[in-house]
């Protein structure tokens, strides 16, 4: 009761007494096979949102964890219209009452047509018990010896489903999206194709329980409202002493209850309904010939309708231990994921990307005066990367500087590519007497670094040349492989490089990579 | 400050960045690119459960300005906690120096540093003077070197300097990161800062725990496709007149279609459970699991040996076998099992490729019917499921920042490249019986093989995101 208190939603509580007192029934399980079928086509992430959100509300109402999957059911079809179950409930109670009234109707009229007694003939025993009685009887018997022989076999009991359906709906285009549902869910012959043989067992049982309840009550308004008279006859030299057996055996069930109630005739009265055709019914005693009726109601009782109402429950029970023994494989995985912690990360678009602007040098940072007054006779500068002096031969400098530049470097020096150590490097070179009076810079660059806008700068603080007398070379090389340092750059990073590169225009730059 | 842990991702431009935080969030919508300088503003990308954020990783663009900026900082006459305030303050209307004033300002708002740089190419003095900017912060951070050649030449050199400046050094490759690897991280994060460890833990818990459950997710339906498609055929009525063949070869296009499309949905389900954009993965070029389902090279790649194939389904067949045998309380002396396990195995190994199309006659009520299928060769199940399995192994592979194919993994080449086969006999034999269960009907023994089934696959699953 402590428990029951925690929940605020009268839902809650209708899921707490549903599960704890019956667990999920065939309705229940079909259901839950139709939503997946539904979320089996769905984006994941939606259902896991879906599932999660109601595994909060379930928290939220304190549902315990065995009641998590009947929870998601619940929501699930509160957000749906028709669901199988509800078809197949709606089409079962047409089926239950069709089978009722049509077993109240044919046991009625049975008896009505047995009991028919005009004052001539009193209604003949044998024959309603052979007509009435046994026939309920031995079918009684025979669905429990086919319930014991499944019990103690391997095999499982099922239904002729295909012919069943073929019979019920002929084509499958015309059956509603439910109906179509259950129809291939039972045509699979898996659980539902079990539970529905019990559900259709139970139907069947009703039928022939509402045959037996007709029969009885047909007797009994037959006794109440009319004056009937009972008797029996034989061909065959059947003494009293025979049908008293017989009687016997057949009220065995109640004859613990006392005699003096008359539910079965005594000898006197078996002999007295005898009836010989030649002798005619006037010379028999009322009492003897009325003394039947209560026997043939305790037959009706005992060996149509009890039995029936057995194997009903039977059958019902039987549904029952199925439904609760049966675990869909599912409700594990919804109830996991109702539990289970959504990780999430938002999809957003990013911002377009530009280029940095390009800031004019500062005054610091300022071209160096031209060098044609200097001493020195100098064909071209080689910028080299701080990173890679003494790494890279001479050699293999000069012969790019004269691959590039068609010249021979008269000064190597290690700057790297921003602004300072340009900046330094143009006053190293201030003094220096330029062949034809022309500055010529080439500047090694290892491609595979982005150029960032320090290295743009620091090209165009070494390209500005007011007079215009100065050419800037870039010497691309890839990635160091192999103890070789002038490699060639890849195709995407001289791309990259060019790009950058021109937009120092008007600065022109001419470009080559380190090996072509 | 933000109440929950939030790290920048700074870098170098073009040196993983984007690709670090789009694997770590598992978001296929972050733009990377192989040209840098993509990201020009700082972006958070907050992990959130159940909709609440609990930790957040900020992407932002890469130094454009190190050697200036480093210079500027250290001439800074004030205080150590006014320096980067004075920064923004000094630059915020600089559009030269936007991309430092964005990645500094995470910075400044008190998030921890993610140092990414591309540990396959040396070292240099912009990456010096980087690391010093971010010594100056001050800030707990830990630098991630992420190989993206998987040139490990200059590994050790990084090493060395990035502990001078480092609370703490991983390794972890954005583009080939497993689950494993992803959560190790996560973890070695929480050491990062002592405030931080129980959001991380709940986040490292959270992501293990999503993980199981996208596994769980992926085996049951692989469970659920191999059980329709083992059942799945096609029928239609045959008139007098009509070519049976013809009818036949009709049919069997159907079935194979509706199969392949069974197939497509699984895989696109994987995907999803993985959020990948379907649209974006791609499987690589040479991946036999290009070959169509119903190809020869297929049914040659895929599935059991002969041997290992008639070893299963001679031990599936005894199994029912042997259920049949127990039934009768053991008078048969095990002549089911024996029987049954031949009938199977011979099956097995004499239909065989025959078998492919899994063609069948019957006849409906009251006309003739011609049918196709169901699969009827045991190999189906191991064809099915080692395709499965190579797709979930591409698709946990397709990091979420690999948007070239050429970094998926491919099988060896020669023989059978499934994984079934390296699987052990009573795995085997489960799958043949599941087979033949799933054929006869839907038992409880069925039911059972199923989820039997399922556990094996979470627990390959499991394996396979931990190698």
């Amino acid at each position: 009761m402590a428990r029951l208190r925690l929940f605020c939603h009268p839902a809650s509580v209708l899921v707490w007494l549903t599960v704890m007192k019956h667990g999920m029934r065939l309705g229940d399980f079909l259901d839950l096979e139709w939503f997946l079928e539904q979320d089996r086509l769905a984006d994941p992430a939606t259902t896991l949102q879906r599932d999660r959100r109601l595994g909060l509300e379930a928290q939220a109402d304190s549902v315990p964890a065995e009641g998590f999957g009947m929870f998601w059911l619940l929501r699930r079809r509160a957000d749906a219209g028709t669901t199988p179950a509800s078809a197949l409930a709606s089409g079962l109670n047409v089926l239950r009452i069709v089978l009722a009234v049509a077993g109240l109707a044919a046991g009625a009229s049975l008896v009505r047509g047995l009991l028919a007694y005009s004052g001539a003939e009193p209604v003949n025993v044998s024959v309603f018990l052979l007509l009435a009685v046994f026939p309920q009887a031995a079918l009684c018997l025979l669905a429990a010896l086919l319930l014991a022989a499944r019990a103690m076999g391997p095999g499982q009991f099922r239904i002729p489903a295909r012919p069943l359906f073929s019979l019920l709906w002929r084509r499958q285009g015309r059956l509603g999206a439910q109906a179509g549902f259950l129809r291939s869910l039972f045509l699979a012959q898996g659980w539902p194709a079990r539970m529905l043989a019990w559900e259709c067992l139970g139907l069947l049982h009703l039928g022939g329980l509402c045959l037996a309840v007709g029969s009885l009550a047909g007797l009994l308004v037959g006794v109440t409202v009319t004056d009937l008279a009972f008797g029996w006859q034989s061909t065959l030299q059947v003494g009293t002493q025979g049908m008293h057996a017989l009687v016997s055996l057949l009220a065995l069930p109640w004859s613990w209850l006392p005699a003096q109630w008359g539910l079965a005739p005594t000898p006197g009265q078996i002999e007295g309904s005898r009836i010989v055709l030649k002798e005619g019914i006037s010379t028999l005693a009322s009492a003897d010939l009325v003394a039947w009726w209560p026997f043939l109601a305790m037959c009706l009782l005992t060996l149509a309708l009890l039995p029936r109402l057995v194997l009903l429950a039977l059958a019902r029970h039987v549904l029952r231990r199925l439904e609760r023994g049966f675990a869909h494989p599912a409700l594990g995985r919804i109830a996991d994921r109702m539990r289970s912690p959504l990780v999430g990360t938002p999809d957003s678009a990013e911002p377009v990307s530009r280029p940095l602007p390009l800031r004019a040098a500062t005054a610091g940072e300022a071209a160096a005066p031209s060098g044609r007054v200097g001493t020195d006779e100098a064909g071209c500068v080689f910028l080299l990367p701080p990173e890679l002096e003494g790494r890279v031969a001479g050699e293999d400098l000069a012969a790019t500087a004269l691959r590039v530049g068609g010249e021979r470097p008269v000064r190597v020096v290690a700057a790297a590519l921003e602004s300072g150590d340009v900046g330094r490097v143009l006053g190293e070179c201030a003094g220096l007497e330029w062949t034809g009076g022309r500055e010529r810079y080439i500047v090694l660059v290892e491609a595979w670094q982005p150029p960032i806008r320090e290295n743009l700068q620091a090209l165009e603080t070494l390209g500005r040349d007011e007079a215009g007398g100065r050419s800037l070379t870039l010497v691309l090389c890839g990635r160091p492989s192999h103890g070789r340092w002038l490699t060639a750059p890849s195709a995407v990073d001289r791309e990259v490089w060019s790009a950058a590169v021109e937009r120092l225009a008007p600065l022109r730059v001419d470009i080559f990579g380190a090996a072509e | 400050m933000s109440d929950i842990p939030v790290f920048a991702v700074i870098g170098h431009p073009n040196e993983g960045k984007s690709s670090v935080v789009a694997t770590l969030v598992e978001n296929d919508a972050i733009r990377i690119s192989a040209r840098p300088g993509e990201t020009v503003a700082a972006k958070a990308y907050p992990v959130s459960i159940d909709g609440r954020e609990v930790i957040a990783f900020v992407d932002t663009p890469g130094f454009q300005n190190p050697v200036q900026t480093l210079g500027w900082l250290r001439k800074f006459p004030g205080p150590e906690s006014e320096l980067l305030p004075a920064f923004l303050a000094e630059f915020a209307d600089d559009p030269g120096m936007a991309h430092e004033c964005e990645l500094l300002t995470p910075v400044i708002a008190g998030a921890g540093i993610i140092y990414v740089l591309d540990a396959s190419r040396p070292m240099r003095q912009v990456d010096k003077a980087e690391m010093e900017i971010l010594r100056l912060t001050g800030r707990p951070r830990m630098a991630i070197l992420n190989c993206k050649t998987g040139e490990e030449e200059f590994l050790e050199e990084w090493k060395a300097e990035l502990r001078r400046h480092f609370n703490m050094v991983r390794v972890f490759n954005a583009l080939r990161a497993t689950f494993a690897e992803r959560l190790r991280l996560l973890e070695s994060l929480r050491a990062l800062e002592q405030d931080w460890e129980g959001a991380l833990g709940r986040v490292v818990d959270a992501f293990a725990r999503d993980w199981k459950r996208r596994n769980a997710e992926c085996a049951a339906l692989t469970v659920d496709f191999l059980r329709r498609v083992l059942t799945m055929s096609e029928s239609a009525p045959l008139a007098e007149d009509e070519d049976r063949a013809a009818k036949e070869a009709v049919l069997a296009r159907r079935l194979e279609e509706r199969i392949r499309a069974e197939e497509g949905r699984l895989h696109d389900q994987v995907c999803l459970q993985f959020r990948h954009d379907r649209r974006s993965f791609a499987l690589p070029e040479q991946s036999v699991l290009r070959e169509d389902l119903f190809s020869t090279t297929t049914w040659t790649v895929f599935g059991l040996g002969r041997t290992r194939l008639v070893a299963a389904a001679v031990a599936a067949g005894g199994a029912a076998g042997a259920a049949l045998d127990l039934a009768t309380l053991g008078h048969s002396l095990g002549l089911f099992a024996g029987v049954g396990g031949a009938a199977a195995g011979l099956a097995a190994l004499f239909k065989g490729e025959g078998l492919v199309k899994g063609r069948l006659m019957g006849m409906g009520i009251g006309r003739r019917r011609v049918q196709v299928g169901p699969l009827g060769a045991v190999q189906w199940v191991y064809i099915l499921l080692d395709r499965f399995l190579m797709h979930y192994w591409y698709v946990i592979h397709w990091s979420h920042a690999v948007r070239d194919k050429d970094f998926l993994p491919v099988p060896a080449d020669g023989g059978k490249q499934g994984l079934t086969g390296t699987w052990d006999r009573e795995a085997r034999a489960l799958c043949a019986e599941f087979f033949k269960a799933v054929r006869d009907g839907g038992t409880d023994r069925a039911m059972d093989l199923e989820e039997d089934l399922r556990r094996l696959l979470e627990g390959e699953l499991d394996r396979m995101s931990r190698l």
